[in-house]
């Protein structure tokens, strides 16, 4: 390990947050204690560090997740068709990729005839992204192909 | 399949609140979960061998969502809401996640992982960063975090 600083026993960054993280062992660790006790530079970095991490820790971990509800598991991707809300603002876009997908996927019937029993449903998601100064082929996009039961066969088909 | 279950019952709110630090997002915490879950059991009836639980739990978290964000560019702030978080609480989070946003992949992978209090060995295991490497980065990558919160 190396001891950086102006004083030749002074700690590096990365020591001091390896201190923290309680990684490194004992044997640095009590020369780095003593080193602590008697530079008062170090301490305040030490003092420093220690803020800089509770802090994140603190601000990123506000999720109680007692309060989550641990779902029973299904084996299979969920339908999404339930959840995807529309948004009358995307309707251009959407009808734009409507025509698109209609498209791709005439030619994607022609190079696979099963496909027209096992499609239910295809979903254009917008929701995520859109930039109305963006051309359509940068916008962000989702699309889901949902068959019979539900369950999702494709997705994701983006950047179109 | 006993296995499965107890694992599922015993990580789900680990894995759902890791992925909520990276989206932000309650419903798409919860498909990401569901995500890593499916795919836990696909390796399980494989009888593919996993050494690690937690840490292969959290690298499979980890890179869906990141692909997940890669996909979907840039997130508007009102899908932070999460119902198990206060207001107040609510924005701060925003905050950190925004500027974590802002920072290279492997720095926000390595936080966010920091953040759930994981050794510097499972690191190593969950993010292919060499041991020796862990500790530099994460210093400076908390300085980063410190700086972009502050603009
Ligand atoms: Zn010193």
């Amino acid at each position: 390990m190396k001891w950086k600083g102006n004083n030749s026993k002074c700690m590096s960054d990365e020591m001091i947050q390896m201190y923290i993280d309680n990684e490194i062992d004992e044997f640095e660790k009590a020369g780095m204690e003593k080193h602590f006790a008697e530079c008062e530079n170090c301490n305040l970095r030490l003092y420093e560090q220690k803020k800089l991490i509770f802090d994140f820790k603190q601000s990123i971990s506000l999720v109680n997740i007692e309060s989550i509800e641990i779902p029973e598991f299904k084996h299979e991707k969920t339908p999404v068709i339930a959840r995807k809300k529309y948004r009358l603002f995307y309707w251009k876009w959407a009808a734009a990729a409507a025509i698109l997908i209609a498209s791709s996927l005439f030619i994607y019937k022609k190079h696979n005839t099963n496909i027209q029993d096992d499609v239910r449903y295809i979903i254009f998601d917008m929701s995520s992204e859109v930039d109305a100064n963006k051309p359509l082929h940068e916008q962000s996009m989702s699309i889901y192909i949902i068959d019979k039961s539900g369950k999702q066969i494709e997705n994701n088909i983006n950047n179109l | 399949m006993n296995n499965f279950k107890d694992i599922y019952n015993t990580y789900y709110k680990l894995v759902y609140r890791l992925a909520f630090k990276f989206l932000g997002n309650h419903d798409n915490a919860v498909d990401i979960t569901q995500d890593v879950f499916l795919h836990l059991y696909s390796q399980l009836k494989l009888k593919r061998e996993i050494y690690n639980t937690k840490a292969w739990l959290y690298k499979v978290t980890s890179n869906l969502c990141m692909s997940f964000l890669n996909k979907t560019k840039r997130i508007t702030k009102h899908e932070y809401e999460n119902p198990a978080v206060d207001e107040v609480d609510n924005e701060k989070n925003i905050e950190v996640v925004e500027a974590l946003k802002k920072m290279n992949k492997r720095d926000r992978v390595l936080l966010t992982l920091y953040s759930e209090d994981i050794s510097y060995k499972e690191m190593v295991e969950i993010t292919g960063i060499k041991f020796t490497s862990i500790g530099k980065t994460l210093s400076r990558a908390l300085k980063k975090l410190k700086h972009e919160m502050e603009r």
